[in-house]
C-alpha cells in the first residue's frame, strides 16, 4: 500500500471517529492541530486505526504515534508483515 | 569571546541590580515615612493606645498585663478608690517579654508610683515564636532601649528593620479608620470592655491545661521587670485574674512566680478560683476573660485589696 | 531551610556568586549536587541515604534497561527497577495507612495482632523525584530517550534543589540537554527568574499566607461556624491553595532560570478552565500530565476494546492515583474518586454540550461552564483540606448562606481580597488580552522594574513574615 493511500484511509477513520467530516490530514498533523484528537479519544482512534486495517499494535509501538506520519510508519510495519 | 561577553553581562547586571535596589529603597523609605506618620497622628485605637502609654502618660498607677489585663480593669474606678490617677495599657495577644520592653520604655520618661502586672495561669509557657513583638516595632528606631528585645523574635530582626515599611507590615487598613477623631471600642484611659455573656452566646467554656515547659526568655524578662521595679522604688502587684473556671490551683506558671515573688518580696494575688467570680457565666464573655460587668466587680475588688494594702 | 526565609536568601546568593565564578559545566553541575545534598543534609539524615540510594541505583538502572533491551534481562532490570522505586515510595510514604486499613479490616474477623505501624520519617521530595525516575525509566524502556551516561548530569536530574521539595516533576528531555551545557551570566536570565521570584513570593506570602491565617482559624474549631463562614472559608481555601503552590513554583522556577535553568510551567490560569477537564490541564501541569503520560494513556490504550468504558476506567485509575499521590489519607482517595466521576461526568455530556453550543451564545455557556467548574473545585478541596473524612462531610453538610460571616480581624481579610484581586486581574489579562499586567514596555530599566518594584513594597506592606509553610512540602 503506498503512503497516500494509508493518509487517504486514515482521513476516513479520522472523520468517522471524530464525528466532523471536514477533517482533513497530512503526515504533519499532530495531536495539536485537531481539536478533537485529544487524549479522550486517542485511545479510541488508534482501536478503529486497528480494526479497519486488521493489525494488532503493541504498547512500545502505540506511544510513538504522535503524529500522523508516525501512525503511519506503524501501519507499514504492520502491513508488510 | 564569551568571556568578554560574560564581563559584559556581569557588569550590566551588578548595574541593574544596584538601580533596582535604589529604587526599592527610594520607594521604600517614601511609603514607609507615610506609614510612619499616620502611625503617628492616630487618634484612637489600638495604636494610639501603645503610643499614649509609652510616650505620654504621667498616671500615678499603671496597668500591665496581656489582654485580661485591658478588658478587666476600669481605671476610673480604681481611681475613684485609689485617687490617684491610673492607666491601663494592657494590650491583646502579648506576653512578658513585651511588658519589660514597655516598661524600660516608660520608666525612661517617668516613673509611676504603682504598676498591677496582670498575669494568665500559663503565662511563662514555652513559646514556639515571640511573633507578638511585631506590635513593637514602630518603636524600634526611636526606642533603643527596646531593641535587644525585638531582636529576640529573630536572628535578622536588625536586617529587617532597616526597611521603613516592615515595622508597620499589616497595619495599613488598621490604621486608615483611626486617623479620624471618633470614640473607639477603648475608654480614653485605655480600658477595653468586651460585652456579651458565655452563657447568652452559650459558648463552650473550656478547662485550660497547666503547660508544665516554661520558657526562659519569658522567665528571664519577668525577672527583670520585677527587679527594675524594685531598683526604681515602684510598687508592683502581681495579679492573677478570674477564670471561669480551672481545674488546677497552682500551675507551673504560677508556682514560678510565686517563687520570683518571693526573692523580690513582691505581693501576688490569685483570683483564679475566687468565689466571688468563679462559675458564674454571665460575667464572663469566654474562659478567661471578664464582660464589661465583670469588670465593674473585678476592678472594684482589685481596688478595695491594693487599698488594703496600702494602708499597712 | 525554606525558601521564604532570610537564611535561604543568604544562602542562595551565595550560591549564585560561587556558581557563576567558573562557568565551566563539571564544576557548575558538581557545584549544584553539592548545594543540593547540603539542602537534604538540612532536613535529615534519613532523606539523603535514601535518595542518594535511589540516584545511583536509577543511574545503573537505566544503563541496564538500554544494553540488555534486546533480551530478556532488559525485561527483568526494567521490572525491578520499576518494583524498587514504587516499593520505595509505597513504604515510607503508605505503610503506615495501609497497616492501619488493613487491621481495621481484619479487626471485623476478631483478628487481634495488629502488625505495628513504624511511623517514619517522610523523606523529603520523595513523591517528586520518585515519579520523575519512573517517568525516566519508563521512557527508556519504550525506547523515547537514552539513558544518560554522564552522571553529573542524572544526579543533577535527580537532586536539582529548586524542583527537589515541591516540584516540577521534571522530564529527562526537557532537563538533560541544559544539564549538559556550561552556564554563563545571562541578563536574561536574571531579569526572567528574578520576577519569577518576585511574583512567586508575592503569591506566597500577600495571599496564600494570608488566607491561611482566616481558613486555619475556621477549621480549628469549623462546628461552631455558621454555614455561611464554611462557605466563604472553602472559596477562600481555592485561592490559597493555587496561590501557595504556584507562588511556590515560580519561586523554583525562578532560582533554576537565575541558574540557567528553564523548568516546566505548573500552572496556566487554572481558575479560569471552563470544564474540569480543562481545569486538569492547567493545573499542577507537571503531575497531570505525567499522570496522562504514563498512566492514563497506556490504560486507555490497553482497554481500548472496551470503547468508553476503557476511557472511563482509566480516568477513575488516573485519578485516584493523583488523589492518593498527595496522601496517605481516605480525604485524598476522595479527592481522586470525585475528580474521575466529574471527568466521567463531562465525557459523557460531550454531545450534549456540543447541541447546546449551537443554541447558546458562547459567553452564556463559558460562564456557566467556569463557575461549574470553580464549584467542584470548591467542594473537592474541602477534602484536600480537611483532616479526616468526617471532618470533610461535616463540612460540606454544614455549607450554607445562613448564619453570621466570621471576618476574624477584618483587616486581615481585606488583605486576602487585595490580594486576590491581583492574581485574578493578573491571570484574567493574561488569558483573554494575552498581556501580562506587570510587563511596562519601556527602553528604561527603571520603567520596566517598577511594577516589580511595587510589588516587593505591597509585600512588605502587607505579607505574612511569620513562617507560614508551604502545603506542598509534606509530599
Amino acid at each position: 500500500m503506498e503512503r497516500s493511500e494509508i493518509v487517504a484511509e486514515l482521513t476516513k477513520i479520522f472523520r468517522k471517529t471524530f464525528q466532523n467530516d471536514k477533517i482533513s490530514i497530512d503526515e504533519q498533523t499532530t495531536p495539536s492541530d485537531l481539536k478533537e484528537w485529544d487524549s479522550l479519544n486517542h485511545a479510541q482512534l488508534i482501536y478503529a486505526i486497528e480494526k479497519h486495517f486488521i493489525i494488532k499494535f503493541n504498547l512500545k509501538e502505540m506511544v510513538k504515534f504522535n503524529s500522523v506520519g508516525q501512525i503511519c510508519d506503524g501501519i507499514e510495519v504492520k502491513i508488510k508483515l | 569571546m564569551q568571556i568578554e561577553r560574560n564581563k559584559f553581562q556581569s557588569i550590566q547586571l551588578f548595574y541593574r541590580i544596584f538601580i533596582f535596589g535604589l529604587m526599592l529603597f527610594i520607594l521604600d523609605y517614601l511609603v514607609g515615612s507615610g506609614l510612619s506618620w499616620i502611625y503617628k497622628i492616630q487618634k484612637n485605637g489600638v495604636f494610639y493606645h501603645t503610643t499614649y502609654g509609652l510616650e505620654r502618660t504621667v498616671a500615678n498607677i499603671l496597668i500591665f498585663g496581656s489582654s485580661s489585663a485591658n478588658h478587666h480593669y476600669i481605671p476610673e474606678i480604681i481611681s475613684n478608690q485609689l485617687k490617684m490617677s491610673v492607666y491601663n495599657q494592657g494590650h491583646d495577644g502579648i506576653n512578658i517579654l513585651y511588658q519589660w520592653a514597655l516598661l524600660k520604655g516608660i520608666l525612661k520618661r517617668y516613673k509611676p508610683k504603682i504598676i498591677l502586672l496582670n498575669l494568665t495561669p500559663n503565662e511563662l509557657s514555652l513559646q514556639d515564636n515571640y511573633d507578638s513583638l511585631s506590635v513593637l516595632s514602630p518603636y524600634y528606631k526611636k526606642h533603643t532601649e527596646m531593641r535587644d528585645i525585638i531582636n529576640l523574635r529573630s536572628k535578622f530582626e536588625p536586617i529587617k528593620h532597616l526597611s521603613a515599611i516592615y515595622p508597620y507590615n499589616s497595619t495599613i487598613l488598621t490604621m486608615l479608620p483611626n486617623l479620624i477623631s471618633k470614640k473607639g471600642v477603648r475608654s480614653t484611659n485605655g480600658y477595653y470592655p468586651i460585652y456579651g455573656s458565655a452563657k447568652k452566646m452559650k459558648i463552650k467554656m473550656r478547662n485550660f491545661k497547666n503547660n508544665t515547659n516554661l520558657d526562659p526568655f519569658l522567665i528571664e524578662a519577668l525577672d527583670n521587670f520585677m527587679k527594675k521595679c524594685k531598683q526604681d522604688d515602684i510598687a508592683l502587684y502581681l495579679v492573677f485574674s478570674p477564670w471561669f473556671s480551672f481545674e488546677i490551683f497552682e500551675t507551673a506558671t504560677i508556682i514560678k512566680v510565686n517563687e520570683l515573688a518571693l526573692k523580690y518580696k513582691v505581693p501576688v494575688y490569685n483570683f483564679i478560683k475566687d468565689p466571688e467570680f468563679n462559675g458564674q457565666d454571665d460575667i464572663y464573655q469566654d474562659s478567661g476573660h471578664l464582660n464589661h460587668s465583670g469588670a465593674l466587680m473585678f476592678s472594684k475588688r482589685i481596688a478595695k485589696e491594693i487599698s488594703i494594702s496600702l494602708r499597712n | 531551610m525554606q525558601f521564604n526565609s532570610f537564611y535561604f536568601l543568604l544562602f542562595f546568593t551565595a550560591i549564585i556568586l560561587f556558581y557563576y565564578l567558573i562557568p565551566n559545566k563539571n564544576y557548575q553541575r558538581t557545584f549544584l549536587i553539592a548545594t543540593s545534598l547540603f539542602f537534604v543534609f538540612q532536613a535529615n539524615y534519613l532523606s539523603l541515604l535514601v535518595i542518594c540510594l535511589i540516584a545511583i541505583l536509577n543511574y545503573f538502572f537505566g544503563i541496564g534497561i538500554e544494553t540488555k533491551k534486546n533480551n530478556f534481562a532488559g525485561k527483568f532490570i526494567f521490572y525491578l527497577a520499576i518494583l524498587i522505586n514504587i516499593s520505595n515510595l509505597f513504604f515510607f510514604k503508605y505503610y503506615d495507612f495501609f497497616l492501619e486499613n488493613l487491621s481495621g479490616f481484619l479487626g471485623l474477623f476478631n483478628f487481634k495482632n495488629p502488625p505495628q505501624v513504624l511511623k517514619l520519617i517522610l523523606p523529603i521530595g520523595i513523591s517528586f523525584y520518585t515519579f520523575q525516575i519512573l517517568g525516566y525509566l519508563i521512557d527508556i524502556w519504550q525506547e523515547n530517550l537514552k539513558p544518560e551516561k554522564d552522571i553529573l548530569v542524572f544526579l543533577n536530574y535527580v537532586f536539582f534543589f529548586p524542583k527537589l521539595l515541591a516540584g516540577p516533576i521534571e522530564r529527562a528531555q526537557n532537563f538533560f540537554p541544559q544539564a549538559k551545557e556550561s552556564k554563563y551570566i545571562l541578563l536574561s536570565n536574571f531579569s526572567a527568574g528574578g520576577k519569577l521570584l518576585i511574583w512567586g513570593f508575592f503569591q506566597k506570602l500577600v495571599i496564600a499566607d494570608r488566607i491561611a491565617i482566616y481558613v486555619d482559624s475556621v477549621y480549628h474549631n469549623f462546628d461552631q461556624h455558621s454555614g455561611i463562614t464554611l462557605l466563604v472559608c472553602s472559596v477562600l481555601y481555592v485561592f490559597q491553595v493555587y496561590a501557595d503552590f504556584s507562588g511556590y513554583t515560580d519561586i523554583a522556577r525562578g532560582l533554576a532560570k537565575i541558574l540557567g535553568y528553564d523548568l516546566m510551567i505548573n500552572f496556566r490560569r487554572p481558575l479560569l478552565a471552563f470544564s474540569i477537564t480543562d481545569f486538569w490541564r492547567r493545573w499542577h501541569i507537571s503531575l497531570s500530565s505525567w499522570v496522562n503520560d504514563y498512566i492514563y494513556m497506556p490504560l486507555s490504550l490497553k482497554f481500548r476494546a472496551i470503547g468508553k468504558a476503557g476511557v472511563f476506567i482509566a480516568l477513575f485509575v488516573s485519578f485516584i492515583i493523583v488523589g492518593i499521590w498527595h496522601g496517605a489519607k481516605w480525604t485524598f482517595v476522595v479527592f481522586g474518586v470525585l475528580q474521575g466521576i466529574f471527568l466521567v461526568v463531562e465525557l459523557m455530556t460531550l454531545r450534549k454540550k456540543k447541541k447546546l453550543a449551537t443554541k447558546i451564545p458562547a459567553w452564556i455557556l463559558n460562564g456557566a461552564g467556569l463557575l461549574m467548574t470553580f464549584i467542584l473545585i470548591t467542594v473537592s478541596l474541602i477534602f484536600f483540606r480537611s483532616p479526616s473524612l468526617k471532618i470533610a462531610l461535616s463540612v460540606f453538610a454544614k455549607i450554607n448562606i445562613n448564619g453570621k460571616l466570621f471576618l476574624g480581624t477584618a483587616s486581615f481579610f481585606l488583605y486576602s481580597l487585595i490580594g486576590i484581586l491581583i492574581l485574578m486581574m493578573h491571570d484574567i489579562c493574561l488569558e483573554i488580552f494575552k498581556k501580562d499586567i506587570f510587563k511596562f514596555k519601556s527602553d528604561y530599566f527603571i520603567l520596566r522594574g517598577f511594577p516589580y518594584a511595587m510589588l516587593v513594597i505591597i509585600i512588605l506592606m502587607i505579607g505574612v513574615f511569620d513562617g507560614g509553610q508551604f502545603i506542598y512540602f509534606n509530599f
